[in-house]
């Protein structure tokens, strides 16, 4: 308490005034993090958005843009991009909701175990996984071998094709639409499917009818944030993908790195984030931007969108039963009931198996890397251990992650209480910035930094990296801290202050202790976002300042040597550890 | 006696049982619900009412035994097919609809035409009182609304019978009340078969026409609320419902020794009676009889139409006794004697 109040004498006069400074107090923390995305997000963002309506003279200009849409091959990586993340994204939702259905009807404990293998894949990052595409996928690989036995006669070439890409694509963002998807299907209250049987539905129209419609919104938050992701997301692409297979994000590596045409790249950012948010604004239209953190309106939407989509559900529902009761009907019961978790079991572990082949690769004998790997040999790791270019980078990694871990959590962390503690309009303006970073595509950000940077001399810097790192890795860690602190129980903050502790006490002996595990839980998981980070490492490191899966990622872009196996088992050690203790330290709600 | 030819049975169980894994949660029961009859499912919680309602809704899968509906045997049916009706303790109202299309949904199902979709809706929003509501979602209604669409969603298909799983459970006392009158109205109107879960004694007293009361996985009673109450056949039925001072002990040349000393037993006694139980407003302080026991006054509660005076009497044995509300004072530590008429004590073998 300050000093202010106790001198005053005690009396009405003092009452209003305390409570209007509590409530600026608790919302003013996040303040910080507002200012933070203000300098390192919004300015740069918008000066390179502007950059790209400047002519060479800094008059306003058009030219660039006259440019990008002239010439046909930016139009063909343009229409590339969209129907690769459009496709990419159907693949996830329609095998992703099957297992996120799955999770949701399993038991709390064999669910948690489940979820370890999808969320391993998930933090196991995207560079890792298609490295080993790259190898299972060969001319000469497991997959051919495997075909080759089952028939057919010549190898097929599976790299550098279309399909290959799109599958990599949403292989690399599935564990994200599950994620995304599973709230939204817990939430729903366990009895209203068996009440609509009660009520005379077969269980198609209950999943249908009931169920479905009910899972909606986090489905559809998950086809956006797998949309968005996958528009700016370009290391499937280059590795994977033949040269008809160019996407935006390749286009503005070369732009940046190569030409250093930053006004040609503001303008590919800002299409890339006008694309972005249209859909956005669009999905709110629709669904209501609340609903991809999973809360909930008692208002129904209502209007000819809301009729067709019951018209469209009730005609699949009646479609479904047909062919449900059908099969009941001749097999004397619904016998389809392995089908669920058949589906969902395979796809999980479709997801896990680029993650786990990497482990026998790092020890193989000979100097390609191949899969299964010949021959039992420790010397990709002693050539890891001893070459001062991996070992500095990954020394790199390490601090920066530390770094970006720190500053991550002390942001999100004060903007987590604030958020939490006020119920404002503030409050719902604060969580919207800090969710930012995870709409505007990553690609956008590191290219807005880079030009940024450029400017005031950070370009290049570890500290320029460690930035540009918290920016991203911050909606991640500041949701864990926010529902942690939701869940807190604050009568019991209150209890404490009757029993006679200050503010500073509750905070180190209630407030602290009871949520130290969404607090510990949310620095891991900044450290780890920042561990396996490439894109902003790409553009913001200048090819100067090399992190681990930058330098991983120079590596197989020259020649997929075996010392990246035993690089990327490193990274998978480190991920591992690091997201089982997050996981384990994380609060159950 | 064949159920199957008693044309006033609705629903009869044989030997119906479940057991989870090792644990059982219901021991084989037999009952019989009659057509038009309100049976409540009473006990405390873990007695085996809430499993016995989801063998007969066909929620869970039966361990033992068969389920008779109208004549025919359902123990295997699936839920779809049972023709029951099931007011859910959350509502489990389909949030995503409004309150007509909830109520439309059963007959949907039924592939009911459109039209006569709308009126019979229409009859179960006004039956309900909620005909200005049709168009809201359920979330934007109180409880108590809530608790009238789950009602009206159930009766519009006219279901041959309701279960109930302690639809009142999460409304407040005066709301409370209010729905049990709405409940035996509709009941009355409707001539539904209704079989209705709850914990609450004074409830299943107020709706019944008659009250199952279980325990631990096991029917105690089967009776009407009056046979419940006066002529329990055991100490957990005559704890269980309304106040009772139960006395146990062991019979002894025609009394029964208990911790409060002897108390005397009618020549119509089992000779295996074990506790005596007289309820509160049969004890007679300070009277005239033959016999009595001494006790002191501990407390004396007034209660607006009564006054509740607790005694101490000898071997830590208490006794409540219920006076009317203009009889004088009893001030603590009053020394008092309680008797009883015979005819009120009742004898209990379990």
């Amino acid at each position: 308490m300050s000093n202010t109040t106790s001198t005053l004498p005690a009396g009405q006069a003092t009452a209003p005034r305390d409570k209007r400074r509590f409530s600026i107090d608790s919302i003013a923390l996040a303040a910080p993090g507002g200012l933070f995305l203000i300098v390192l997000l919004a300015i740069p963002t918008l000066s390179l958005i502007g950059l790209s309506f400047q002519g060479m003279d800094g008059a306003f200009s058009l030219s660039i843009y006259e440019q990008m849409f002239g010439a046909k091959i930016y139009i063909d990586v343009l229409v590339n991009t969209f129907s690769i993340a459009f496709q990419a994204t159907v693949l996830c939702l329609v095998f992703g909701y099957p297992v996120a259905y799955w999770l949701s009807r399993l038991e709390n404990r064999p669910r948690r175990f489940a979820m370890w293998f999808v969320l391993l894949p998930f933090w196991t990052g995207a560079l890792l996984k298609n490295f080993s595409w790259i190898v299972l996928l060969a001319r000469n690989g497991i997959a051919n071998s495997v075909l080759q036995s089952m028939g057919m006669e010549a190898p097929a070439d599976l790299l550098y094709q279309r399909t290959t890409v799109i599958f990599a694509v949403a292989h690399t963002m599935m564990p994200l639409a599950i994620m995304t998807m599973l709230p939204s299907m817990l939430a729903v209250d366990r009895t209203l499917v068996p009440a609509s049987r009660t009520l005379g539905s077969k269980p198609m129209q209950s999943f249908w009818r009931v169920f479905f419609p009910l899972s909606m919104p986090g489905a559809t938050a998950a086809g956006l944030l797998v949309f968005v992701s996958a528009i700016g997301f370009f290391i499937t692409p280059q590795l994977l993908g033949g040269p008809r297979d160019t996407v935006i994000g390749q286009l503005l590596i070369q732009q940046v790195t190569q030409m250093l045409n930053w006004r040609l790249a503001g303008a590919i950012a800002t299409m890339l984030l006008a694309v972005t948010l249209i859909f956005v604004l669009l999905y709110d239209r629709v669904f209501g931007i609340s609903s991809v953190t999973g809360g909930a309106s008692a208002k129904l939407s209502s209007g000819p969108v809301r009729d067709f989509g019951h018209r469209v559900l009730n005609l699949i529902a009646m479609i479904a039963t047909a062919i449900s009761e059908a099969f009941a009907k001749v097999l004397g019961g619904y016998r389809f009931g392995w089908l669920l978790p058949t589906v969902a079991i395979i796809t999980v572990l479709v997801l896990l198996i680029p993650v786990v082949a990497f482990i026998p690769m790092a020890f193989g004998e000979s100097s390609f890397l191949e899969f299964p790997p010949r021959g039992l040999s420790f010397r990709w790791m002693e050539t890891y251990l001893t070459s001062p270019v991996w070992t500095d980078a990954t020394l790199r990694s390490f601090y920066i992650a530390l770094a970006c871990a720190v500053l991550t959590a002390f942001i999100a962390g004060l903007g987590g209480y604030g958020v939490a503690r006020s119920n404002g309009k503030l409050g719902s303006i604060a969580f919207m910035g800090f969710m930012l970073p995870m709409i505007v595509p990553n690609i956008v950000i590191a290219v807005s930094l880079a030009y940024f940077f450029a400017n005031i001399g950070l370009l290049a810097t570890d500290i320029g990296i460690i930035l540009g790192h918290t920016v991203v890795s911050l909606p991640v860690v500041f949701i864990i801290v926010l529902t942690t602190f939701k869940a807190h129980d604050w009568r019991l903050d209150q209890a404490a202050a009757t029993l006679g502790a200050n503010r500073f006490q509750v905070l180190r002996h209630i407030t602290l202790p009871m949520c130290q595990g969404g607090l510990i839980a949310g620095f891991l998981f900044g450290f780890l976002h920042s561990f396996d980070e490439l894109t902003i490492a790409m553009f913001v490191g200048g090819g100067l300042r090399q992190t681990l899966p930058k330098q991983m990622w120079d590596d197989v872009i020259l020649s997929v040597s075996p010392t990246l196996a035993a690089a990327s088992l490193v990274v998978l050690l480190v991920v591992t550890v690091l997201f089982v203790l997050a996981e384990v330290a994380r609060p159950r709600a | 006696m064949s159920n199957m030819s008693n044309p006033t049975t609705k629903l009869s169980i044989r030997g119906l049982s479940k057991t989870y894994n090792k644990t059982v949660a219901l021991q084989p029961v037999d009952l019989e619900v009659k057509t038009g009859e309100l049976l409540t499912l009473l006990g405390p919680s873990g007695s085996g009412k809430t499993t016995l309602l989801q063998l007969i809704s066909g929620l869970v899968d039966v361990t033992t035994g068969n389920l008779v509906i109208d004549g025919v045997d359902q123990t295997d049916a699936p839920v779809h097919q049972r023709d029951i009706g099931v007011v859910f303790q959350s509502y489990a109202l389909f949030p995503h609809l409004t309150v007509r299309e909830n109520i439309a949904f059963p007959l949907q199902m039924r592939k009911v035409p459109a039209d006569e979709i709308k009126t019979r809706v229409d009859d179960a929003l006004a039956m309900v009182g909620l005909a200005h509501a049709g168009d809201r979602s359920p979330r934007a209604l109180s409880g108590g609304q809530q608790q009238r669409v789950a009602l009206a969603r159930c009766l519009v298909y006219r279901p041959s019978v309701i279960l109930m799983d302690e639809p009142l459970g999460a409304l407040d006392r005066k709301l409370r009340e209010v729905m049990q009158d709405e409940i035996k109205r509709i009941h009355r109107e409707t001539g539904a078969t209704i079989i209705f879960v709850t914990h609450d004694q004074e409830e299943a007293l107020a709706l019944s026409d008659r009250i199952c009361l279980m325990n631990n996985g096991q029917i105690e009673q089967v009776g009407t609320p009056r046979e419940m109450y006066e002529a329990p056949q055991s100490v957990f039925v005559a704890d269980f419902i309304g106040v009772s001072n139960i006395f146990s002990g062991t019979v002894e040349n025609g009394q029964l020794r208990t911790d409060a000393g002897l108390l005397p037993l009618s020549a119509d006694a089992p000779a295996e009676t074990c506790a005596v139980m007289i309820r509160p407003e049969d004890v007679i302080l300070n009277g005239t009889a033959s016999w009595a026991l001494k006790g002191t006054v501990v407390e004396s509660t007034y209660a607006g139409s009564e006054t509740r005076v607790t005694i101490a009497l000898d071997g830590d044995k208490s006794l409540i006794v219920r006076r009317p509300a203009k009889s004088e004072d009893m001030a603590r530590g009053l020394a008092v004697t309680v008797s009883w008429d015979q005819a009120h004590a009742r004898y209990l073998t379990k």
